[in-house]
């Protein structure tokens, strides 16, 4: 089975079930209460297996989130300052090699540190010194950017095979019907326990000072330590009669839709305290605005501006 | 029908009877075929055909459970085990299965067989002037036609166990 055939699947699941069903009703030989519950069978078999399956069809494609993953991971590479060039959350993350561009920002002090004016003195202080640190921050924001795109494509994935292997498994339980004794078939759910290596890396930025100062120089150990793996949920999908297949497999479905929303929450959560510490710190994420932005050529010389150079 | 229904349907197993002069081949869950060593079937008795085609129906069920079981196992599936059934519907189910009484027979009520115990216990009947009366080939079809009809009475009874224990309202209703 493949999950491009989830509808499929979900269809032959109300073909069998209903055929399973009838002939439990049959057995009752009761015309009256055959007439009765046929309906009822119908629109399980029919209507709501294939509703509950419907949403799950439209998961998206895995492969939609890579074209955004490789324009964040083009942004790391500008982003790379040299002094750590590992992505420092994603455990899919690569290194990037240390941009050269970046050094002449650092390289620029030179030119400038003989200038009298108050903007380029501040240009100094607050450009040219926290430079470093700056882009370090951003690049660590983007890589939790990318880290929570990488997290929602391996829910997605998980998502996939999680609801692929209820269909798969229900079909086994029906198809096994009449072989009287019991079986069961196991359905683990996997997508939450899919973002664990990567969605729990992302740091909380923390919200004092203190902390988001050194956001630059902890490294990726100490998130990754923080991951520790949620054993998945299981549930079972068996019945000795249809209705009861079919009951396990609808409270295997809400299951599932419980795990993904749960885990879409934790990414969202974590995206949020990332936003908050941006929020609350912007400074170190973005550079102030240049004084000498306002400069123009009548004015360049001027005391608060670039002043004048020995 | 999935992979594994496929299986099970297609599922064949072959058993000889302890005296060796009979094998015996299941297919799916309802068609048998005999055949007799050359020369048995003119030779032997209607009690002790029935003794050995009831030592068959046994050997049958344990080589098709065991088949079952490894076709569940290999789909990443188990067997309930009846002692550690813990919920009160699993525990009715298999006591149920164990009180059903199949009953199966040929068209014209020459081969009989009964099935107990959730098939574990089996007893075949073959009527007196039977071997006189049907040609080796005939009696292989009667056999058949009596096989096809225990299992299917069987089958018809598990149906209507799983709906009194797992959907008593209805037969409360009267159906």
């Amino acid at each position: 089975m493949s999950f491009e055939q989830l509808m499929q699947h979900a269809a032959d699941i109300g073909n069998k079930a209903f055929k399973e069903g009838l002939e439990e009703l049959m057995a009752l030989k009761s015309p009256s209460y055959l007439a009765q519950e046929q309906p009822k069978l119908l629109n399980r078999c029919y209507a709501e297996v294939p509703g509950l399956f419907q949403p799950f069809s439209q998961i998206p494609d895995p492969a939609s989130y890579d074209p955004a993953i490789e324009t964040l991971k083009r942004a790391l590479a500008k982003l790379s300052t040299g002094q750590d060039t590992r992505d420092p959350i994603s455990t899919n993350g690569g290194s990037y090699y240390a941009n050269p561009v970046l050094d002449k920002i650092s390289g620029s002090e030179a030119y400038i540190e003989s200038w009298t004016g108050k903007a380029a003195m501040e240009f100094k202080t607050n450009f040219i010194d926290p430079f470093p640190s700056v882009a370090r921050n951003q690049f660590i924001l983007i890589s939790a950017l990318k880290a929570a795109l990488e997290a929602e494509q391996a829910m997605w994935a998980a998502a996939r095979k999680d609801i692929d292997q209820i269909a798969e498994n229900t079909l086994k339980a029906l198809d096994c019907m009449d072989d009287c004794t019991s079986k069961e078939w196991a359905v683990t759910f996997t997508a939450a326990a899919a973002i664990t290596g990567i969605l729990l890396t992302i740091p909380t930025l923390g919200g004092s000072a203190a902390l988001a100062i050194s956001i630059s120089t902890v490294g990726a150990a100490a998130w990754v330590a923080a991951a520790l793996p949620p054993s998945p949920p299981e549930l079972t999908i068996s019945g000795d009669e249809t209705n009861a297949v079919l009951d396990s497999m609808h409270t295997a479905v809400n299951k599932a839709s419980e795990v993904i929303s749960e885990t879409e929450q934790r990414i969202a959560k974590a995206l949020n305290n990332v936003l908050d510490a941006v929020h609350g710190n912007r400074d170190y994420f973005v550079a102030p605005r240049p004084a000498l932005v306002g400069a123009v050529r009548q004015t360049i010389m001027n005391p608060e501006y670039m002043g004048y150079s020995d | 029908m999935g992979e594994l229904g496929d299986r099970l349907d297609g599922l064949r197993v072959n058993v000889r009877a302890p005296n060796g002069e009979i094998t015996a081949e299941l297919t799916g869950r309802h068609e048998l075929r005999l055949a007799f060593e050359p020369g048995y079937y003119g030779r032997t008795s209607e009690s002790e055909l029935q003794q050995q085609l009831t030592a068959v129906c046994r050997l049958l069920w344990v080589a098709r459970t065991r088949e079952v079981e490894a076709a569940v196992s290999d789909s990443g599936g188990w067997t309930v085990n009846p002692a550690s059934a813990q919920a009160p519907a699993a525990r009715a189910y298999f006591q149920g299965l164990d009180a059903i009484e199949a009953h199966g027979a040929s068209t014209d009520g020459s081969v009989e067989v009964d099935a107990k115990q959730g098939m574990r216990t089996w007893e075949v009947r073959v009527s007196p002037g039977t071997l006189r009366r049907c040609s080796e080939a005939e009696f292989v079809a009667r056999a058949a036609e009596a096989a096809d009809s225990v299992v299917r009475d069987q089958l018809d009874k598990v149906r209507r166990l799983r709906i009194e224990v797992h959907r008593p309202e209805l037969l409360d209703n009267g159906a």
